[in-house]
């Protein structure tokens, strides 16, 4: 079973759920894979420190077979992004630019563009452990956040066999990383903050699933008393899967890098019962 | 030799437009036969991004040699560098014509480095 733990705002405690329900999981014998998706900022792994095995991730770039070239600029003229500079003479690609989606490459009549590659990250990776653990990590100043996220998602489905459990931890927001993130897993966790903002950015994040046609099931976290987000949910038909308390201690303990939700087993236990539930 | 001085409008008396890749005219003086010429830049100057690529390589394609504006972005002046064109700062409070009579008297100074991006 693939989860994403996703949510519309930053700071609502998708890495808190997704850490400790991938601890408890492996508590109660589930063979789990936690993915820290959040590649502008992955910080899953401050909690498991585990020793990571890293390799680099590519993104596509064009190469200039100056030969061939006639400098006719349809390359250039077809990029969506401009990211190519073209005269008589002179060819400069502007990598940063470039979305590598090989367009120049198929417009071009005289065979003068080839393949070359650009790193834009790495991906680290656990499977001693369990839960196991992987992250993309993005280069700083890295624009192409969804390409590094589908290459980190490419070895998931390699090795994604050998557990019962895929968690994923998306980045915030309500944008492309984050669809990128719940394109193709079979259970969606919103986790929302029952706070003005939170309620609000959770009505953005309700909306882009009620888009892509996804079911969602609900974590309210740092739970006061819901009155916005509970009528919300009662009036959507929203499943809401657990309430994790608004209390100090857990941002105390979660700012010492502790499993700050060791003491909620019983709501984890609930939260996978109804999960499974559902799919069966 | 030809030179390009960025232009608020399409009159050698009128500022110059610090701007680059978005300037609303350019105006090109070739130094062999004595004359100018206005190039309409609305076209650039209404794009989303990328504007100052576009300008430099529109540049390269007129053959200038010397390009008297405000400031260069990173990626524009990458083109200009690599294709020869030497950059150099005018001031916004003159015109066109004072602005190439400046370089003309050797008073302006030479852009050794790109600005600051969307300037």
């Amino acid at each position: 079973m693939k989860v994403a733990v996703i949510s519309g705002k930053g700071g609502t405690g998708k890495t808190t759920f997704a850490i400790n329900f991938s601890k408890f999981l492996s508590k109660i014998g589930k063979k789990v894979l936690l993915a820290d998706l959040d590649v502008e900022e992955p910080n899953g792994n401050l909690f498991f420190n585990y020793p990571l095995k890293y390799s680099e991730s590519y993104t596509y770039i064009p190469k200039l077979i100056k030969e061939n070239c006639a400098y006719c600029r349809e390359c250039a003229e077809k990029c969506m992004f401009k990211a190519l500079a073209v005269s008589k003479g002179f060819w400069m690609l502007f990598p940063e630019l470039c979305h590598g989606c090989r367009a120049c490459e198929y417009v071009c009549k005289f065979e003068a563009i080839a393949e070359d590659k650009r790193c834009i990250g790495k991906i680290g990776i656990n499977e001693v452990n369990n839960p196991s653990f992987i992250e993309g990590r993005l280069n700083v100043g890295e624009v192409l956040t969804t390409s590094l996220i589908k290459d980190v998602k490419k070895k998931i489905k390699r090795i994604e066999e050998k557990y019962e459990v895929v968690v994923m931890d998306a980045p915030p927001g309500t944008s492309c990383p984050v669809i990128e993130v719940v394109k193709d897993v079979d259970k969606v966790i919103v986790v929302a903050e029952d706070s003005p903002f939170g309620f609000y950015d959770f009505t953005l994040i309700h909306d882009l699933l009620s888009e892509l046609n996804k079911d969602y099931h609900l974590v309210i976290n740092k739970f006061k008393d819901g009155k916005e987000i509970i009528p919300f949910c009662d009036k959507e038909s929203i499943n809401v899967l657990a309430k994790i308390p608004l209390e100090k201690n857990i941002a105390y303990k979660y700012s010492k890098g502790e499993f700050a939700l060791d003491e909620y087993d019983e709501v984890f236990r609930d939260v996978y019962n109804k999960l499974i539930e559902v799919e069966n | 030799m030809k030179i390009l001085v960025t232009a608020l409008k399409d009159d050698v008396n009128e500022k110059m437009d610090p701007r680059f890749g978005r300037a609303r005219y350019w105006y090109v003086y070739d130094t062999e036969k004595n004359e100018g010429y206005f190039i309409d830049n609305s076209k650039n100057m209404s794009l989303d991004h990328g504007a100052g690529i576009q300008a430099a390589t529109s540049i390269v394609d007129e053959g200038v040699d010397v390009l008297i504006t405000g400031s260069v972005g990173p990626k524009a002046f990458s083109v200009l560098e690599a294709n020869n064109i030497r950059i150099f700062k005018g001031y916004a409070d003159l015109s066109v014509k004072e602005n190439i009579e400046g370089f003309n008297k050797d008073e302006l100074e030479e852009i050794q480095s790109a600005g600051k991006p969307h300037i």
